[in-house]
Formats: C-alpha cells, sequence, structure tokens
C-alpha cells in the first residue's frame, strides 16, 4: 500500500516538473506569438495611418495622425471579458467608429466566435460608421444572432460605453506631434 | 483474437481500418465534428491528440508493473491531462493562428475516449513496442477520419483545398490554397455544424456498408455477420 501510494506520489510529482518545464520553455515563444498578433491586428485598424511604433501600443488611447484614435473596450460576454480595440475619428464633434476588431474574447466557438470573424465574414462591419447617436438608436438592421444574444448585447453595450468614454474625452483627437 | 497473439503489423493496422477510431469505435465525434471544417485545422489536431495518444501509450506501458490497480484510472488522467496541457502549450508556442482556432478542440482532447480506451486495454497490459504501434495506428486511424472529413468538408464550402497550410507547416507552404472549382460554386452549409453531421455521416455509412461487404467476403456463407 506504501509502496502503491509512493509510485502515484512519484508520478505526480514528475508530471508537475513537466508541466512546469513545458511552462517555462513555451513562456516566451507565447508572448512573442501574442505581441505579433496584437502588432498585425493593430495594423489593420489603423490602415494606412501614420504608422505604429512598438511602444505605442503602451499607451492607451493610441493617437495617429490623419484625425484617427484607437482605443480599447472592455465588456463581459458569455463566456468572459471581451476587448475590442475601435478606430475612432472624429465627426461634428462626435467620435465615429472607422474600424473595429476584437482583441481578446472567450466566447463559445461556432456559436459566439462569429464576433472575432473566424471565417472572414466581418460580423462586425455593421458598427462601421456609426456614432453615439446612430447607436443609441435601435436600428432595424441590427438583429441579434440567434444562440447568442447575451454575446450580441455584450458587444453593444461595450461599443456604447466607448464611445461615451470618448466623447467626454477633451484631446482624443489632438494631432500633436504629426508632421 | 487475442491481442497478444497478433503479429506487428495487425497491431499497427487494427486502428486504422479493421477497428477506426472514428469510424468503427465511433470515439472522439465532438472534436471530429467540430475541427474538420478545413484541412489544416483536422491536421492540427490530429498531430496534437497523436502526441498526447503515443505519449500516453508509451508512458503507461513502460510504468504498466508499477502503476497500483486500485489507482489505476486516476493515474491514466493525470498522464493523459499532463500531455494534453503541453500538447496545447507547444500549439499555442508554434503555431499561434491555428491555436487560436482549434485551442478548445485540444484541450478537450483529454476526454477523447480514444485515448483512455487505447490506455487502459492495450497499453496497462501490452509491452512498450506493441503499445507504441497501437498509438501509431490508432492516431493513424483518426487522422485519416479527420483529414478525409476536413478536405470534404473545405472543398465543399469554398472550393479550396489546403487554405492556411502556412498555419501548420510554416512560410514556406503558401496561405491561399488548392482552388478547385470556382467559389459560386459552393455549399457554404457543408462549413457549419450541419454540414458536419451530414458529412461525417455519410463517412460513418460508407465505412460500415464497405466493412460489412468485406466481413460478407471473408465469410461467404455465414448469414450471421451481415
Amino acid at each position: 500500500m506504501i509502496r502503491a501510494l509512493t509510485t502515484v506520489a512519484f508520478l505526480t510529482v514528475a508530471c508537475a516538473l513537466l508541466l512546469w518545464a513545458v511552462n517555462a520553455a513555451t513562456a516566451n515563444p507565447i508572448a512573442d506569438a501574442r505581441q505579433r498578433a496584437m502588432q498585425a491586428s493593430l495594423a489593420k485598424l489603423a490602415q494606412g495611418a501614420a504608422l505604429l511604433r512598438a511602444d505605442d501600443l503602451a499607451h492607451w488611447p493610441v493617437r495617429l495622425c490623419d484625425g484617427i484614435s484607437l482605443v480599447r473596450a472592455n465588456g463581459r460576454g458569455y463566456g468572459g471579458a471581451i476587448e475590442l480595440a475601435l478606430a475612432l475619428t472624429p465627426t461634428d464633434a462626435a467620435p465615429t467608429i472607422t474600424n473595429l476588431l476584437v482583441l481578446h474574447h472567450s466566447e463559445t466557438p461556432g456559436i459566439g466566435d462569429f464576433i472575432a470573424d473566424p471565417q472572414g465574414d466581418r460580423w462586425l462591419a455593421r458598427f462601421i460608421d456609426q456614432t453615439p447617436t446612430t447607436l443609441l438608436a435601435r436600428p432595424e438592421q441590427l438583429d441579434a444572432v440567434s444562440g447568442a444574444t447575451i454575446t450580441v448585447a455584450a458587444i453593444r453595450k461595450t461599443l456604447k460605453q466607448a464611445l461615451a468614454a470618448a466623447s467626454a474625452e477633451a484631446d482624443l483627437f489632438s494631432s500633436a506631434g504629426c508632421s | 483474437m487475442d491481442v497478444s497473439q497478433e503479429s506487428a503489423t495487425q497491431t499497427l493496422t487494427r486502428g486504422i481500418h479493421r477497428r477506426n477510431p472514428a469510424w468503427s469505435a465511433l470515439l472522439g465525434l465532438c472534436p471530429l465534428l467540430a475541427v474538420s471544417n478545413s484541412l489544416v485545422n483536422a491536421l492540427g489536431l490530429a498531430t496534437a491528440s497523436a502526441f498526447v495518444l503515443i505519449g500516453a501509450n508509451l508512458t503507461v506501458s513502460v510504468l504498466r508493473r508499477g502503476i497500483p490497480e486500485f489507482a489505476r484510472l486516476p493515474v491514466f488522467m493525470l498522464l493523459i491531462a499532463t500531455l494534453t496541457t503541453c500538447a496545447v502549450l507547444l500549439l499555442e508556442a508554434f503555431a499561434f493562428e491555428l491555436y487560436q482556432r482549434i485551442a478548445l478542440f485540444v484541450q478537450i482532447i483529454v476526454t477523447n475516449c480514444m485515448i483512455l480506451g487505447r490506455v487502459e486495454t492495450f497499453a496497462s497490459k501490452q509491452p512498450v513496442w506493441r503499445s507504441l504501434l497501437d498509438a501509431i495506428g490508432t492516431s493513424v486511424g483518426f487522422a485519416l477520419a479527420l483529414v478525409v472529413l476536413g478536405s470534404t468538408r473545405e472543398l465543399l464550402a469554398s472550393g479550396v483545398l489546403g487554405a492556411d497550410l502556412n498555419d501548420l507547416f510554416g512560410a514556406g507552404v503558401g496561405e491561399s490554397g488548392l482552388r478547385l472549382w470556382p467559389a459560386d460554386a459552393t455549399l457554404p452549409l457543408a462549413r457549419l455544424a450541419p454540414g458536419a453531421f451530414l458529412t461525417a455521416g455519410l463517412l460513418l455509412a460508407f465505412a460500415s456498408a464497405v466493412g460489412q461487404r468485406q466481413r460478407a467476403r471473408a465469410a461467404p456463407d455465414d448469414l450471421s455477420k451481415t
């Protein structure tokens, strides 16, 4: 009995060591890969506006030239936190969404992950050119996605809050530092 | 036939066609359906499952005399779970775009009955070499089912075979895949869940029919086998 328990304990320790080793070995590649994916996503958002430098990501909201600002918006979806990145431009003193994408989400694959555009359908594109006023109204073309009501509601709420915060922030669209 | 009497080749090929885990034993159907929406996703999961199955079979076979009888299943689960976590971490580190698509289904490899089944019925009683062959054969069989379904569904849904293969094989392979027919002659249903069930069902039916015919030919006068 003692021998059996010793074997089990030894195996447990061995497994823990293996996991620790693999985790340590892959921590840097994983961090690099995430960073690269984030850079690629944000480059897509910036879309030809002044190039993002690597250290720009440390200071949010990111102010680009050409009057575009990138902001991050956090909300809670069905499976966990949803993080969006929005490219905003001022139109008549109200921030308008020119582009947006999901940075991070935990929605159920196949049911709620359409927000992150796995099939290239760009469900999020319906929010482009929306302002705080148009988001507050209930446009008829924005229907829920069946089976993902909570996800859709979370996205709308997050966008509303982000636009409200951007409206309140005075110098979001200043072009200081651009040539 | 008693498994300890069979030849090495028979051990190896049992998992491929005689007792394929997907279409004969109907194991691992959840990842099979979910991840077969494209060839590269299917190959990714096949590789991860093979890693876990071969690792688990080898480890259990090496330790088979040391694992106490009463703690058999918890120990098996501990080993399989450890290997699954390693597979997830390695995939995230070295194939991040692919990981973003199939992460959930690599994590549930631990629940794939195919692995616990082979470990419990074979690796815990057979020597290391045989367990390795059994693991390889079963992995190849599962990969075969995944690849057949993955290719079929991807071709039907988009007309392109092997899009995004660079996510698995590196930048040398192109990412646009091989277009076999034009984009407006496609059946997008194949990419969605109902399409998964339909194509998987057809695959299982086909495999079952072929198996029945083989059995009938092997014993033509024995009607009880058809």
